[in-house]
C-alpha cells in the first residue's frame, strides 16, 4: 500500500519544508533584532568609537564587496548549490585586472574583461554541474584551487601593482558622500532583487531549488537555469575583486582568503536555506552586514585578526543554533 | 487445522487519516507452512504484514504468538521474536561485506574495542550459506551480487537470527525465471527446516506453484483463508475481486454516442528495452483512456517516454497527425499541448516552497510575462480563476501550498496542468492518497475536460475508478499491451485475469 510506503517520507519532508518557510519570517526578525544587538553592544563597548561616520563608511565599504559576491551566492544556493571559490575568484580577477590595466588599456574595458572571463569561469563549473552532474561543492573546492594557484603561478606570488587611477576609484572613490562600491553594491542588490522576486527566471530558480524533479516535469530547463547562476557568480565576482584590487592598488594573489566564509555565513544568517528552495536578496544584505558588523567591531575593540577568527566562528555557529530555536518555538506556536 | 498455529492475529483493525486500511482480519500461519497473502493494490497486505513485524501498532484486535498474546513494539522487538521481513527494497548495506550484513549489529565481538574477528564471522557465516546451498562467497561487497543473491543474503542474514516466520513481500519482482526458481527452492527448504513463509505475490501462477494455505483480502478485509488445494485460479482471481461489486459503481461514460472524436494522439511502436515493448494506441478527443495493470507493468515508465522524461529505443509519436521526434525534454511535449500529472505529486509536480499562485502558474509563465518581467496582477487574476474553477481550499493564492490537505494538493498540480491548456492530459494515479470526497471531485472533473473535448490517459491501479471513468480501457502486463475493451465489455474478472 502506498500510503505505508511513504507516509514517513512524505511527513518529515513536509514538516521540514514548512519549519523553513515559517522559519524564514521569524528569522528574518531575528536576525535583524541580533544586529541591532550587536550595534548597541559595539557602540556602548567601544565608546562611541564604532558610531562615527568614518567608521560607518568603512563597514560599508568592506560590506560592499560581501553583498556583491554574496547576490551571486544567494542565486546559486536558492538552487540548492553552492559555491566555495569566490574568495579565489576575487584574487585573480584583482590579479587579472591589473594584468590588463599594466597594458595601458582604459579601466572599464580592463573591468569588462574582467568579469566576462570570470563569467566563463563560472560557465564551466555551471556546465559541469548541470551537465555532468557532479557535486558543486567538490567542483568549487576543485576550482577555488585552481584559480588560487593561477594568481599566484602568473604573479610569483608578488601583487601586481595599478596605476590607472579611474580604475582605483572603483575600490576608493566617492560618488557624492558615499563611496563608490557602496553605490554599485547597492544597484546590483536592488537589481538581482528584481530579477530574483519579479522575472521568470527568478521564479525558476525556486522552482529548481525547491523541487528539481517537479522543475523538469513543468518545462523548466534545469540546467540551463544552474549554469546560469553560476555565470552571475562568476561576473559578480570578477566585479567585486576589481574593486578590491582598485582599494589594495594592486592585484594581490593572497586576497580574499577566507573571504567565502564570510560570504556563505551571511547568506545563511540571511535566511537563504542550505537545502536550497527558501532565500531572499534583502536576507542576504542583512546577513552580509552583520557579519561585516562583528568583523569591523570586534577589530575596533582591539581583538586581533587571529582571535576575530575564533570568536566568528562560534557567532556563527550561535546564530544558526539561535535561528533552530527561533523556527521551532514558531512551529509551535503555529500549531496551539 | 491440525497442525500447531504458530501466531495468530485476531481481529485486526488499522486506519490512517481518510482509509480505513484493515478491518478486522483474522489471520494465522501454522508451523512450516508456506502461506500466501494476496489481494489487489490497496487490499490491506502491506498493513497486515507491517502490524506483525512491528512497524505500525495496530488499532484494535490482538496478536497470539506461540500461545501467548503479545504486543510487538517495534521491527527489533519482531526480529527477537523471531519474525524478519524481506521488503522488496532490502536493507542491505552494499559497501560491506556479505558476513558483515549478516552478523551486522549481531557481531560476536567480546574482545577490547569490539574488535571482530573476520576469519571467525566469514566462517559463521558460510555455515548458514550452506544451509541454503548458496554458493556466494562471505567476503564479497554486497553490491557486487545480483539481485537475486542480495535476496539470498537477506533470507541468511534472516535465518542467522533465527528467524521463525520469514515473511516475503513481492519476492519475485525483479527476479528472472531461473532465479524464481531457485528462491522456490529455498523456500521449500525453509519449510523442511520447520519454519513459516509468509509470502505476499501478485502473481498467481507464484501463488499455485509454493502455497500450502492462501488468503484473500479485500478492501481491508478478509475475504477467506483456504487451503490451496481444490482452489482454480478463478476462484482466486473472484475472491479478490469480489462478486457482488460488479454492479456497486454506476458507469457514467463520457462519451454519450458511439461516435468518436479525432484522433489526437497515436503512439507507435513504442520499446523500451526491459521496461516496455512494441506499444500502440490511440487516443481521441473527449476520450478517458484508461490504463490498466500491476504496479510495475510498465505503464509510468511508458507515459513518462511519451512526456520526455525518458529515453526510448524506438517507437513514433503522431499528434494531431503529424509524426514528430520523440520529445527530449518535458517542455517540448507541453509545447505541442501535453500534460502529465506524476504519480507521486511531491517528487514529480509540487514545489512545497511556493505559494498556491506560483504552482499553478509555473508552466504557464512564458505567457504571463512580458520581457521575462512576471506581470503580477494578471498571474494572480489567472491563478484565482484556476482556484475557483477547480475550488480549490484554502481560496486564497497567496496560501503556502505545504500547509494544504492532500485532496487540495493534488487539485493544485491539476490545476498546473490545466493552466497550460492541453489537449492531451495524462493523469498517472491522480487519486492517490486522497480521501474519498476529493476522489470524487477529481472525477468529477475529468468528465468535464473529456466532455470538452480533451484527450485524457487515465493510470490507476484501482479497477473500480478504471471502470466508472473510462471510455476504453487498455491493459498491460510486463511491459506489454495484453487487451484492450470498450466500456461495455470491461468486467473487473477480464482485467485481472490478464493483467496477473
Amino acid at each position: 500500500m502506498y500510503i505505508n510506503k511513504n507516509v514517513k517520507k512524505e511527513v518529515s519532508l513536509k514538516v521540514r519544508m514548512k519549519e523553513r518557510i515559517i522559519g524564514l519570517q521569524i528569522r528574518n526578525f531575528g536576525v535583524l533584532f541580533a544586529l541591532v544587538i550587536l550595534i548597541v553592544f559595539f557602540s556602548f563597548m567601544s565608546r562611541g568609537k564604532f558610531i562615527t561616520i568614518s567608521n560607518i563608511l568603512t563597514v560599508a565599504r568592506q560590506v560592499s564587496l560581501a553583498i556583491i559576491v554574496g547576490v551571486g551566492l544567494t542565486f546559486v544556493m536558492i538552487t540548492a548549490e553552492i559555491d566555495l571559490a569566490v574568495g579565489s575568484y576575487l584574487a585573480l580577477s584583482g590579479v587579472l585586472a591589473a594584468a590588463i590595466l599594466f597594458y595601458r588599456i582604459p579601466w572599464y574595458l580592463a573591468l569588462l574583461i574582467t568579469m566576462i572571463v570570470m563569467a566563463t569561469l563560472g560557465l564551466i563549473i555551471g556546465v559541469i554541474v548541470a551537465k555532468q552532474k557532479l557535486n558543486s561543492l567538490i567542483t568549487t573546492l576543485a576550482m577555488m584551487g585552481i584559480s588560487r594557484g593561477i594568481a599566484l603561478a602568473y604573479t610569483g606570488g608578488a601583487p601586481i601593482y595599478i596605476k590607472n587611477d579611474a580604475f582605483i576609484s572603483l575600490g576608493t572613490g566617492y560618488i557624492g558622500p558615499i563611496p563608490t562600491p557602496v553605490v554599485i553594491a547597492a544597484v546590483v542588490l536592488i537589481i538581482s532583487h528584481f530579477v530574483l522576486r519579479k522575472t521568470k527566471f527568478g521564479r525558476y530558480v525556486y522552482a529548481v531549488g525547491g523541487n528539481q524533479e517537479a522543475a523538469l516535469t513543468s518545462g523548466i530547463n534545469v540546467d540551463r537555469i544552474k549554469i546560469i547562476v553560476f555565470v552571475i557568480t562568476g561576473m559578480l565576482s570578477g566585479l567585486a575583486g576589481s574593486i578590491l584590487a582598485g582599494r589594495l592598488f594592486s592585484g594581490n594573489p593572497t586576497a580574499g582568503q577566507g573571504f567565502e566564509l564570510d560570504v556563505i555565513s551571511g547568506v545563511v544568517i540571511g535566511g537563504t536555506s542550505l537545502f536550497g528552495g527558501i532565500g531572499s536578496m534583502w536576507g542576504t544584505l542583512i546577513g552580509a552586514v552583520t557579519v561585516g558588523i562583528l568583523g569591523n567591531g570586534l577589530t575596533i575593540l582591539g581583538v586581533g585578526y587571529f582571535y576575530q577568527l575564533i570568536a566568528k566562528g562560534f557567532i556563527i555557529y550561535i546564530a544558526i543554533l539561535i535561528d533552530r530555536q527561533t523556527r521551532e518555538v514558531g512551529l509551535r506556536g503555529r500549531r496551539i | 487445522m491440525n497442525s500447531e498455529a504458530i501466531f495468530v492475529m485476531k481481529d485486526i483493525s488499522k486506519s490512517f487519516p481518510g482509509v480505513k486500511a484493515l478491518d478486522k482480519v483474522t489471520f494465522g500461519v501454522n508451523r512450516g507452512e508456506i502461506h500466501c497473502l494476496v489481494g489487489e493494490n490497496g487490499a490491506g497486505k502491506s498493513t497486515l504484514i507491517k502490524i506483525l513485524s512491528g512497524v505500525y501498532n495496530q488499532d484494535s484486535g490482538q496478536i497470539l504468538y506461540k500461545g501467548k498474546e503479545i504486543s510487538i513494539k517495534n521491527p527489533s522487538h519482531a526480529q527477537e521474536l523471531g519474525i524478519s521481513t524481506i521488503y522488496q527494497e532490502f536493507n542491505l548495506c552494499p559497501n560491506l561485506t556479505v558476513a558483515d550484513n549478516i552478523f551486522l549489529g549481531n557481531e560476536f565481538s567480546k574482545t577490547f574495542f569490539n574488535y571482530i574477528d573476520e576469519n571467525q564471522l566469514n566462517r559463521e557465516c558460510k555455515k548458514h550459506l550452506d544451509l541454503l546451498e548458496a554458493d556466494i562467497d562471505p567476503r564479497v561487497l554486497v553490491s557486487s551480487l545480483s539481485i537475486a543473491l542480495q535476496q539470498m543474503v537477506e533470507i541468511t542474514k534472516a535465518l542467522s537470527r533465527e528467524s521463525e516466520i520469514i515473511i516475503m513481500d513481492e519476492p519475485t519482482s525483479s527476479l528472472t525465471l531461473q532465479e524464481t526458481d531457485k528462491l522456490f527452492e529455498t523456500i521449500h527448504k525453509l519449510k523442511e527446516q520447520g519454519r513459516s513463509v509468509i509470502y505476499i505475490s501478485h502473481r498467481l501462477e507464484e501463488v499455485f506453484e509454493i502455497a500450502d494455505r492462501v488468503t484473500v483480502l479485500k478492501d481491508g478485509k478478509l475475504v477467506e483463508t483456504k487451503p490451496l488445494r481444490g482452489l482454480s485460479y478463478i476462484d482466486i482471481v473472484r475472491m479478490m475481486v469480489g462478486r457482488e461489486i460488479e454492479n456497486k459503481y454506476t458507469r457514467t461514460t463520457t462519451r454519450t454516442s458511439k461516435k468518436v472524436g479525432k484522433i489526437l494522439l497515436e503512439i507507435k511502436f513504442f520499446t523500451k528495452k526491459g521496461v516496455f515493448e512494441n506499444i500502440n494506441f490511440s487516443l481521441h478527443a473527449g476520450e478517458i483512456l484508461g490504463f490498466s495493470g500491476l504496479v510495475g507493468a510498465g505503464r509510468t515508465d511508458l507515459m513518462r517516454a511519451i512526456f520526455g522524461l525518458e529515453t526510448i529505443d524506438e517507437g513514433k509519436i503522431i499528434i494531431n497527425g503529424k509524426e514528430l521526434k520523440q520529445f527530449k525534454f518535458p517542455k517540448e511535449a507541453i509545447k505541442v499541448g501535453i500534460g502529465m500529472t506524476s504519480e507521486d505529486r511531491k517528487r514529480d509536480s509540487l514545489f512545497l516552497n511556493f505559494k498556491i499562485r506560483e504552482n499553478v502558474t509555473i508552466s504557464y509563465l512564458d505567457y504571463l510575462s512580458k520581457y521575462s518581467f512576471i506581470m503580477g496582477g494578471i498571474e494572480k487574476d489567472f491563478a484565482i480563476k484556476f482556484i475557483k474553477q477547480l475550488d480549490i481550499k484554502p481560496q486564497n493564492s497567496e496560501a503556502q501550498t505545504i500547509t494544504m490537505s492532500g485532496g487540495n494538493q493534488q487539485k493544485v498540480a491539476i490545476a498546473k496542468w490545466l493552466a497550460t491548456s492541453p489537449e492531451i492530459l495524462i493523469m498517472d494515479e491522480p487519486t492517490r492518497g486522497i480521501d474519498v470526497g476529493a476522489k470524487s471531485e477529481i472525477y468529477k472533473l475529468m468528465r468535464l475536460l473529456a466532455k470538452q473535448g480533451k484527450g485524457i490517459i487515465f493510470i490507476s491501479s484501482e479497477l473500480p475508478e478504471i471502470l466508472t471513468l473510462s471510455d476504453r480501457i487498455i491493459v498491460m502486463n510486463k511491459g506489454k499491451i495484453v487487451g484492450e475493451f470498450m466500456n461495455e465489455e470491461a468486467t473487473e474478472e477480464k482485467i485481472m485475469e490478464l493483467a496477473v
